[in-house]
Protein backbone atom coordinates (compact mmCIF):
# COMPACT_ATOMS: atom_id res chain seq x y z
CA UNK A 1 0.00 0.00 0.00
CA UNK A 2 1.55 3.46 -0.77
CA UNK A 3 0.56 6.34 2.07
CA UNK A 4 0.03 9.63 0.41
CA UNK A 5 2.54 11.90 1.46
CA UNK A 6 1.59 14.81 -0.50
CA UNK A 7 -0.52 16.37 2.64
CA UNK A 8 -2.32 19.62 1.91
CA UNK A 9 -1.84 22.05 -0.70
CA UNK A 10 -1.69 26.04 -0.26
CA UNK A 11 -5.15 25.81 -2.23
CA UNK A 12 -6.70 23.43 0.07
CA UNK A 13 -6.39 25.14 2.80
CA UNK A 14 -7.29 28.00 1.84
CA UNK A 15 -10.80 26.42 0.59
CA UNK A 16 -11.07 25.29 4.43
CA UNK A 17 -10.38 28.65 5.65
CA UNK A 18 -13.08 30.02 3.30
CA UNK A 19 -15.75 27.96 4.22
CA UNK A 20 -15.24 28.31 7.79
CA UNK A 21 -15.67 32.05 7.26
CA UNK A 22 -18.42 31.74 5.42
CA UNK A 23 -20.11 29.56 8.17
CA UNK A 24 -19.09 31.44 11.33
CA UNK A 25 -19.67 35.20 9.58
CA UNK A 26 -23.38 34.84 9.53
CA UNK A 27 -23.36 33.75 13.30
CA UNK A 28 -21.49 35.98 14.58
CA UNK A 29 -23.15 38.35 12.47
CA UNK A 30 -26.64 37.54 13.48
CA UNK A 31 -24.73 38.02 17.51
CA UNK A 32 -23.64 41.39 16.48
CA UNK A 33 -27.27 42.59 15.03
CA UNK A 34 -28.94 41.15 18.05
CA UNK A 35 -26.61 43.01 20.40
CA UNK A 36 -27.12 46.09 18.48
CA UNK A 37 -31.41 45.52 18.07
CA UNK A 38 -31.27 45.27 21.52
CA UNK A 39 -29.80 48.07 22.26
CA UNK A 40 -32.44 49.74 19.72
CA UNK A 41 -35.50 48.19 21.46
CA UNK A 42 -33.99 50.04 24.85
CA UNK A 43 -33.74 53.06 23.04
CA UNK A 44 -37.16 53.30 21.90
CA UNK A 45 -38.52 52.00 24.90
CA UNK A 46 -36.85 55.09 26.53
CA UNK A 47 -37.64 57.32 23.63
CA UNK A 48 -41.81 56.79 23.89
CA UNK A 49 -41.51 56.78 27.45
CA UNK A 50 -40.61 60.11 27.32
CA UNK A 51 -42.82 61.03 24.21
CA UNK A 52 -45.65 59.70 26.38
CA UNK A 53 -44.33 61.96 29.54
CA UNK A 54 -44.19 64.82 27.62
CA UNK A 55 -47.68 64.96 25.86
CA UNK A 56 -49.24 63.92 29.30
CA UNK A 57 -47.79 67.17 30.56
CA UNK A 58 -47.75 69.48 27.63
CA UNK A 59 -51.25 70.91 28.36
CA UNK A 60 -49.95 72.70 31.78
CA UNK A 61 -48.25 75.44 29.52
CA UNK A 62 -50.86 78.02 29.40
CA UNK A 63 -53.00 77.78 26.63
CA UNK A 64 -54.00 81.24 25.66
CA UNK A 65 -50.16 82.18 25.68
CA UNK A 66 -49.04 79.34 23.25
CA UNK A 67 -52.51 79.25 21.26
CA UNK A 68 -51.63 83.63 20.84
CA UNK A 69 -47.83 82.14 19.93
CA UNK A 70 -49.11 79.34 17.35
CA UNK A 71 -51.65 82.46 16.39
CA UNK A 72 -49.17 84.91 15.41
CA UNK A 73 -46.35 81.81 14.04
CA UNK A 74 -45.74 83.14 9.89
CA UNK A 75 -47.64 81.37 7.85
CA UNK A 76 -46.28 78.88 5.20
CA UNK A 77 -46.78 79.03 1.53
CA UNK A 78 -50.15 76.77 2.04
CA UNK A 79 -51.65 78.23 5.28
CA UNK A 80 -50.46 75.28 7.34
CA UNK A 81 -48.34 77.32 10.43
CA UNK A 82 -46.90 75.76 13.42
CA UNK A 83 -44.13 76.62 15.88
CA UNK A 84 -41.37 74.61 16.92
CA UNK A 85 -39.99 74.06 20.27
CA UNK A 86 -36.96 72.44 21.96
CA UNK A 87 -34.54 72.91 24.39
CA UNK A 88 -33.08 75.87 22.91
CA UNK A 89 -36.38 77.54 21.95
CA UNK A 90 -38.37 77.46 25.61
CA UNK A 91 -37.62 81.30 25.57
CA UNK A 92 -39.97 81.52 23.07
CA UNK A 93 -42.82 80.77 25.31
CA UNK A 94 -42.30 84.53 27.38
CA UNK A 95 -40.05 85.96 30.04
CA UNK A 96 -36.94 84.52 31.61
CA UNK A 97 -38.35 82.39 34.61
CA UNK A 98 -41.74 82.34 34.03
CA UNK A 99 -43.79 79.60 34.58
CA UNK A 100 -43.86 78.56 30.90
CA UNK A 101 -40.21 78.85 30.39
CA UNK A 102 -39.51 77.23 33.27
CA UNK A 103 -41.83 74.20 32.46
CA UNK A 104 -40.86 73.93 28.98
CA UNK A 105 -36.95 73.58 30.11
CA UNK A 106 -38.65 70.60 32.47
CA UNK A 107 -40.14 68.85 29.90
CA UNK A 108 -36.85 69.18 27.36
CA UNK A 109 -34.26 68.13 30.13
CA UNK A 110 -36.53 64.51 31.45
CA UNK A 111 -34.59 61.76 31.49
CA UNK A 112 -35.79 58.04 31.17
CA UNK A 113 -33.51 55.34 32.00
CA UNK A 114 -30.67 57.30 31.85
CA UNK A 115 -31.13 58.85 28.14
CA UNK A 116 -31.98 62.29 27.35
CA UNK A 117 -32.02 64.65 24.16
CA UNK A 118 -30.54 67.39 22.78
CA UNK A 119 -32.21 70.09 21.43
CA UNK A 120 -32.19 68.84 17.49
CA UNK A 121 -33.65 65.70 18.42
CA UNK A 122 -36.15 66.41 20.77
CA UNK A 123 -38.58 68.67 19.31
CA UNK A 124 -42.46 69.88 19.84
CA UNK A 125 -44.43 71.33 17.16
CA UNK A 126 -47.68 72.98 18.34
CA UNK A 127 -50.58 73.47 15.23
CA UNK A 128 -53.81 74.87 15.58
CA UNK A 129 -56.22 71.92 14.72
CA UNK A 130 -59.69 73.25 13.16
CA UNK A 131 -62.31 70.39 14.01
CA UNK A 132 -64.42 69.60 11.12
CA UNK A 133 -68.50 68.60 11.85
CA UNK A 134 -67.67 64.77 10.62
CA UNK A 135 -64.85 64.69 13.29
CA UNK A 136 -66.79 66.55 15.56
CA UNK A 137 -69.76 63.90 15.54
CA UNK A 138 -67.25 61.23 15.80
CA UNK A 139 -65.61 62.46 19.07
CA UNK A 140 -68.83 62.82 20.42
CA UNK A 141 -70.23 59.22 19.35
CA UNK A 142 -69.38 57.55 22.34
CA UNK A 143 -69.70 53.91 21.45
CA UNK A 144 -66.95 54.89 18.57
CA UNK A 145 -64.95 57.21 20.41
CA UNK A 146 -64.89 55.86 23.65
CA UNK A 147 -64.37 59.25 25.43
CA UNK A 148 -65.66 59.34 29.02
CA UNK A 149 -68.62 61.62 29.21
CA UNK A 150 -67.26 64.75 30.47
CA UNK A 151 -64.47 64.66 27.76
CA UNK A 152 -67.70 64.59 25.18
CA UNK A 153 -69.61 67.12 27.50
CA UNK A 154 -66.48 70.09 26.53
CA UNK A 155 -66.10 68.62 23.28
CA UNK A 156 -69.88 69.64 22.57
CA UNK A 157 -68.83 72.92 23.41
CA UNK A 158 -65.98 73.26 20.89
CA UNK A 159 -66.12 75.30 17.26
CA UNK A 160 -66.75 73.50 14.15
CA UNK A 161 -64.54 74.59 10.81
CA UNK A 162 -66.35 73.94 7.67
CA UNK A 163 -64.34 74.77 5.36
CA UNK A 164 -61.41 74.81 7.19
CA UNK A 165 -60.13 79.13 7.26
CA UNK A 166 -57.88 79.91 4.66
CA UNK A 167 -55.72 81.83 6.48
CA UNK A 168 -54.57 81.97 10.75
CA UNK A 169 -57.49 81.68 13.12
CA UNK A 170 -57.09 81.23 16.75
CA UNK A 171 -58.44 77.52 17.84
CA UNK A 172 -60.09 76.32 20.22
CA UNK A 173 -57.74 72.98 20.12
CA UNK A 174 -53.99 72.55 19.24
CA UNK A 175 -52.10 69.87 17.93
CA UNK A 176 -48.90 68.89 19.58
CA UNK A 177 -46.56 66.32 18.35
CA UNK A 178 -43.36 65.56 19.85
CA UNK A 179 -40.67 63.74 17.87
CA UNK A 180 -37.61 62.26 19.31
CA UNK A 181 -34.84 61.11 17.02
CA UNK A 182 -33.43 58.15 19.74
CA UNK A 183 -30.88 57.00 17.44
CA UNK A 184 -28.37 57.96 14.50
CA UNK A 185 -30.00 55.59 12.09
CA UNK A 186 -33.08 57.69 10.89
CA UNK A 187 -35.62 54.80 11.36
CA UNK A 188 -34.77 55.41 15.22
CA UNK A 189 -37.47 58.37 15.90
CA UNK A 190 -40.31 58.08 17.72
CA UNK A 191 -44.18 60.52 17.13
CA UNK A 192 -46.37 61.35 19.01
CA UNK A 193 -49.74 63.52 18.45
CA UNK A 194 -52.13 64.55 21.43
CA UNK A 195 -54.44 67.17 20.87
CA UNK A 196 -54.97 70.18 24.01
CA UNK A 197 -57.17 72.95 24.87
CA UNK A 198 -58.22 75.13 27.79
CA UNK A 199 -56.78 73.36 31.00
CA UNK A 200 -59.06 75.41 32.81
CA UNK A 201 -62.54 73.75 33.07
CA UNK A 202 -65.60 75.68 33.19
CA UNK A 203 -66.29 74.42 36.64
CA UNK A 204 -69.13 75.44 38.50
CA UNK B 1 5.07 0.39 0.48
CA UNK B 2 4.07 1.19 4.20
CA UNK B 3 5.87 4.31 5.01
CA UNK B 4 7.96 2.75 8.89
CA UNK B 5 9.43 6.21 9.28
CA UNK B 6 6.66 7.47 12.43
CA UNK B 7 7.15 10.74 12.98
CA UNK B 8 10.01 13.22 15.01
CA UNK B 9 9.79 14.93 17.83
CA UNK B 10 9.68 18.38 15.90
CA UNK B 11 6.66 16.99 14.06
CA UNK B 12 5.10 16.37 17.87
CA UNK B 13 5.84 19.71 19.09
CA UNK B 14 5.00 21.51 16.24
CA UNK B 15 1.20 19.68 15.40
CA UNK B 16 1.10 20.62 19.39
CA UNK B 17 1.99 23.73 18.59
CA UNK B 18 -0.46 24.58 16.15
CA UNK B 19 -3.47 22.22 18.27
CA UNK B 20 -3.54 24.71 20.99
CA UNK B 21 -3.48 28.01 19.03
CA UNK B 22 -6.34 26.68 17.25
CA UNK B 23 -7.76 25.76 20.70
CA UNK B 24 -7.17 28.58 22.36
CA UNK B 25 -8.61 30.32 19.74
CA UNK B 26 -11.87 28.42 19.47
CA UNK B 27 -12.20 28.56 23.34
CA UNK B 28 -11.46 32.25 23.58
CA UNK B 29 -14.11 32.55 21.43
CA UNK B 30 -16.43 30.64 22.60
CA UNK B 31 -15.90 32.30 26.07
CA UNK B 32 -16.14 35.56 24.94
CA UNK B 33 -19.53 34.54 23.48
CA UNK B 34 -20.71 33.35 26.58
CA UNK B 35 -19.71 35.91 28.40
CA UNK B 36 -21.15 38.53 25.87
CA UNK B 37 -24.49 36.32 26.36
CA UNK B 38 -24.35 36.31 29.92
CA UNK B 39 -23.43 40.13 30.43
CA UNK B 40 -26.53 40.90 27.74
CA UNK B 41 -29.06 38.34 29.82
CA UNK B 42 -27.84 40.47 33.20
CA UNK B 43 -28.02 44.06 31.40
CA UNK B 44 -31.86 43.39 29.60
CA UNK B 45 -32.81 42.07 33.04
CA UNK B 46 -31.86 45.32 34.65
CA UNK B 47 -33.05 47.85 31.99
CA UNK B 48 -36.18 45.62 32.13
CA UNK B 49 -36.41 46.21 35.59
CA UNK B 50 -35.80 49.79 35.76
CA UNK B 51 -38.10 50.27 32.60
CA UNK B 52 -40.95 48.34 34.53
CA UNK B 53 -40.75 50.31 37.79
CA UNK B 54 -40.59 53.62 35.84
CA UNK B 55 -43.39 52.87 33.42
CA UNK B 56 -45.70 51.63 36.01
CA UNK B 57 -45.38 54.70 38.62
CA UNK B 58 -45.27 57.28 35.53
CA UNK B 59 -48.56 55.52 34.18
CA UNK B 60 -50.38 54.86 38.16
CA UNK B 61 -49.38 58.65 38.82
CA UNK B 62 -51.15 59.83 35.70
CA UNK B 63 -53.90 57.66 35.59
CA UNK B 64 -54.66 58.74 39.20
CA UNK B 65 -54.71 62.26 38.32
CA UNK B 66 -52.59 63.90 40.79
CA UNK B 67 -54.03 67.10 42.52
CA UNK B 68 -51.16 67.24 45.60
CA UNK B 69 -48.20 65.52 46.52
CA UNK B 70 -46.19 65.66 49.14
CA UNK B 71 -43.05 64.10 50.87
CA UNK B 72 -44.60 62.61 53.85
CA UNK B 73 -40.48 61.45 55.67
CA UNK B 74 -36.85 61.16 54.64
CA UNK B 75 -35.43 59.25 56.96
CA UNK B 76 -32.37 56.62 57.77
CA UNK B 77 -34.73 53.73 57.14
CA UNK B 78 -37.58 55.07 54.70
CA UNK B 79 -38.45 57.79 52.09
CA UNK B 80 -41.79 58.14 52.24
CA UNK B 81 -44.38 60.54 49.41
CA UNK B 82 -48.04 61.06 48.84
CA UNK B 83 -49.77 61.71 46.14
CA UNK B 84 -53.52 62.36 46.43
CA UNK B 85 -56.14 62.68 43.93
CA UNK B 86 -58.99 65.45 45.59
CA UNK B 87 -61.88 65.18 43.09
CA UNK B 88 -63.45 63.62 39.89
CA UNK B 89 -64.55 66.07 37.25
CA UNK B 90 -68.41 64.98 36.05
CA UNK B 91 -71.34 66.20 35.03
CA UNK B 92 -74.21 67.85 36.92
CA UNK B 93 -78.08 67.17 36.94
CA UNK B 94 -78.11 70.67 34.77
CA UNK B 95 -75.86 69.11 32.24
CA UNK B 96 -73.04 71.72 34.03
CA UNK B 97 -69.07 70.57 34.83
CA UNK B 98 -68.75 70.20 38.17
CA UNK B 99 -66.51 68.81 40.94
CA UNK B 100 -67.16 65.97 42.91
CA UNK B 101 -64.74 65.84 45.95
CA UNK B 102 -66.77 63.21 48.16
CA UNK B 103 -63.82 60.57 47.30
CA UNK B 104 -60.32 61.58 47.56
CA UNK B 105 -58.06 59.20 47.47
CA UNK B 106 -54.32 58.87 48.74
CA UNK B 107 -51.69 56.84 47.18
CA UNK B 108 -48.33 56.54 49.40
CA UNK B 109 -45.26 55.40 47.93
CA UNK B 110 -42.04 54.18 50.33
CA UNK B 111 -38.52 53.14 49.76
CA UNK B 112 -37.97 50.57 52.53
CA UNK B 113 -33.50 51.38 52.77
CA UNK B 114 -33.04 48.62 54.92
CA UNK B 115 -34.95 45.68 53.01
CA UNK B 116 -34.16 47.87 49.67
CA UNK B 117 -37.88 47.39 48.28
CA UNK B 118 -40.33 49.81 47.31
CA UNK B 119 -44.19 49.59 47.66
CA UNK B 120 -46.89 52.17 45.84
CA UNK B 121 -50.76 51.45 47.25
CA UNK B 122 -53.74 53.02 48.36
CA UNK B 123 -53.44 54.47 51.97
CA UNK B 124 -55.95 53.81 54.46
CA UNK B 125 -56.89 54.52 57.76
CA UNK B 126 -55.39 50.90 58.71
CA UNK B 127 -51.71 50.80 57.17
CA UNK B 128 -50.73 54.52 58.18
CA UNK B 129 -47.53 52.81 59.77
CA UNK B 130 -44.25 52.49 57.83
CA UNK B 131 -42.94 49.50 58.87
CA UNK B 132 -46.36 47.59 58.15
CA UNK B 133 -47.50 49.40 55.10
CA UNK B 134 -49.03 46.73 52.74
CA UNK B 135 -49.19 48.67 49.67
CA UNK B 136 -48.21 46.00 46.95
CA UNK B 137 -44.03 45.62 45.68
CA UNK B 138 -43.33 47.36 42.76
CA UNK B 139 -41.10 45.28 41.31
CA UNK B 140 -39.90 41.02 41.52
CA UNK B 141 -39.00 39.58 44.52
CA UNK B 142 -35.49 38.64 43.11
CA UNK B 143 -34.77 42.64 42.25
CA UNK B 144 -33.50 44.60 44.84
CA UNK B 145 -32.70 48.50 45.05
CA UNK B 146 -29.57 49.04 46.85
CA UNK B 147 -27.58 51.91 48.20
CA UNK B 148 -28.15 55.05 47.12
CA UNK B 149 -31.17 54.70 45.23
CA UNK B 150 -33.11 57.68 46.05
CA UNK B 151 -36.60 59.11 45.27
CA UNK B 152 -36.11 62.81 45.14
CA UNK B 153 -39.26 65.45 44.58
CA UNK B 154 -38.52 68.61 42.24
CA UNK B 155 -39.95 71.90 42.02
CA UNK B 156 -42.03 72.82 38.86
CA UNK B 157 -42.21 76.71 40.29
CA UNK B 158 -40.32 77.11 42.95
CA UNK B 159 -42.19 80.47 43.26
CA UNK B 160 -44.89 79.38 44.18
CA UNK B 161 -44.54 76.04 45.85
CA UNK B 162 -41.68 74.27 47.45
CA UNK B 163 -41.89 70.81 47.97
CA UNK B 164 -38.65 70.83 50.22
CA UNK B 165 -40.68 73.72 52.53
CA UNK B 166 -41.15 72.46 56.29
CA UNK B 167 -44.64 73.80 57.19
CA UNK B 168 -44.42 72.31 61.21
CA UNK B 169 -41.56 70.84 63.19
CA UNK B 170 -41.49 68.11 65.54
CA UNK B 171 -43.18 66.17 63.82
CA UNK B 172 -41.46 67.83 60.63
CA UNK B 173 -44.72 68.18 58.02
CA UNK B 174 -43.19 69.47 54.35
CA UNK B 175 -45.03 71.80 51.80
CA UNK B 176 -47.66 70.19 49.93
CA UNK B 177 -47.86 71.27 46.20
CA UNK B 178 -49.99 70.62 43.13
CA UNK B 179 -46.82 70.09 40.74
CA UNK B 180 -43.64 68.52 40.85
CA UNK B 181 -41.32 66.48 39.14
CA UNK B 182 -40.35 62.99 41.06
CA UNK B 183 -36.57 61.44 40.16
CA UNK B 184 -35.86 58.57 40.95
CA UNK B 185 -32.35 57.30 40.69
CA UNK B 186 -33.04 53.25 40.86
CA UNK B 187 -29.14 51.38 41.81
CA UNK B 188 -30.76 47.71 41.14
CA UNK B 189 -29.20 44.42 42.09
CA UNK B 190 -30.56 41.09 40.81
CA UNK B 191 -30.13 37.97 42.84
CA UNK B 192 -26.94 37.53 44.60
CA UNK B 193 -24.46 38.11 41.60
CA UNK B 194 -23.61 41.65 42.88
CA UNK B 195 -23.77 43.06 39.81
CA UNK B 196 -25.57 46.48 40.24
CA UNK B 197 -26.62 49.53 37.96
CA UNK B 198 -28.07 53.01 38.35
CA UNK B 199 -30.61 54.58 36.21
CA UNK B 200 -31.92 58.00 36.68
CA UNK B 201 -35.49 58.79 35.68
CA UNK B 202 -37.99 62.11 35.91
CA UNK B 203 -41.34 62.23 35.87
CA UNK B 204 -43.55 65.07 36.01
CA UNK B 205 -46.25 65.16 37.95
Amino acid sequence: MVKNEKGFTLVEVMGMLAIITILITPLMTTLVNNISQNKRMHLRQAALAVAENTLNSVGRLDYINLATIVDDAPSEVDGYYHIELNEDTCISLGDENSSDVNFCDIIFTQIFGNNSYDATSFKMYIYPYYLTTTMKNELIDVDSSGLPTNVIAYIETLSVYDPLPAENLQADLLNVSVWIQYDDDPVGTVSLNGLITYDEWEIN
Amino acid sequence: MLNKKGITILEIMLSIIVGSIVLTTLMSLLSMTVNARSTLELENRLENENYFVAKQLSNELFDLQVHSLQLIAETDDYTVIDFTHEYDIIIGSEGAIETDTSNPVTYRLIYYKTSFEIRYGVLTEDNQDYATFDGPLLHDNNISFVEGTKFELGDIDYNECSLASVVSEDPIVFQSCDEGVLVLTLVIAYGDEGETETFITTIII
